[in-house]
């Protein structure tokens, strides 16, 4: 009976090493209207946690109505990380591919600059 | 030994050979989705997405996790079950094309896919249960039936029944 215990346990323990290893990562964004934009509200959405693709994460202007910023940190796995910049809730690059985030390679904290609605 | 080897692997013998070929359609279309697109994602495989960064036959970060919210024995040993399922899909449905041990990995699947469509998706549209459901019924088929004549399985049991 104890093997089956112990046969189970190392099973247990054993696939629990093989699940993948997360590190945090910071991204800063700056995104800049293509135009001045009156009383703009900007946002940034994406796949996984902190960022959900149905709400915004909002961004604060650096110059008003113009361009704006934000950062959060990813607890991920990942490479990458899939984003979309919203202008007042409205999601950019409507039909188009997600605006893919690689991940620095040296140091966590990366820097993604962007137009908006211009891939 | 040989014997409960053989129960398993010797696939059921259709009268006709057009029949197996027919089955084996929806066993190998299974496989090459489980494998290639939903398990691949998942689970650490050489053609898993560059991106999700998975090292070889590691589960993806996020999976324990959505296991444990299910609750219960899911709570319980949620890195194990994980593992169990997303190997089931990444593995299990290359085992499906090559119809080696399909009995076996079809069990496996089916395990997988119930708590796909009924945990994961209950209570859920039935639009989100349909594809762990369409997956379910295939792997119940491939489990009674084996790999049929276009598969390992049935060489294999051939060769072992001649010994």
């Amino acid at each position: 009976m104890y093997k089956i215990f112990f046969l189970a346990v190392s099973i247990a323990l054993g696939t629990t090493a093989c699940v993948q290893k997360t590190q945090k990562r910071v991204v800063v964004v700056t995104v800049s209207l293509q135009q001045v934009e009156k009383a703009a509200k900007v946002g940034i959405r994406g796949g996984g946690n902190p960022l959900t693709w149905e709400n915004d994460w909002e961004l604060t202007p650096t110059i008003t109505d113009s361009v704006f910023t934000g950062s959060f940190v990813a607890n991920t796995a990942y490479n990458s990380y899939e984003v979309k910049f919203t202008l007042n809730g409205e999601m950019e690059l409507n039909n188009k591919p997600n605006r893919v985030i690689t991940f620095a390679t040296k140091g966590d904290t990366t820097f993604y600059n962007a137009i908006f609605n211009k891939p | 030994m040989r014997n409960i080897f053989l129960s398993i692997t010797r696939p059921l013998s259709l009268p006709h050979w057009w029949q197996d070929v027919l089955l084996a359609v929806p066993r190998i279309y299974m496989g090459v989705l489980m494998s290639f697109y939903f398990g691949s994602s998942k689970f650490g495989l050489p053609w898993s997405p560059a991106e999700k960064n998975l090292g070889f036959f590691e589960v993806a970060f996020w999976f324990p996790g959505d296991v444990a919210e299910y609750g219960g024995v899911f709570a319980l040993a949620p890195a194990f079950l994980a593992w169990m399922a997303a190997f089931s899909e990444a593995v299990g449905g290359l085992f499906l094309i090559i119809g080696f041990q399909t009995r076996l990995f079809s069990f496996l699947i089916a395990c997988t896919m119930v708590v796909a469509a009924f945990v994961q998706h209950g209570g859920h549209e039935l639009w989100q249960q349909l594809p762990a459901t369409g997956f379910l019924w295939v792997s119940l088929f491939t489990m009674v039936l084996g790999s049929g004549r276009i598969g390992l399985d049935f060489i294999i049991s051939k060769k072992i029944s001649h010994v």
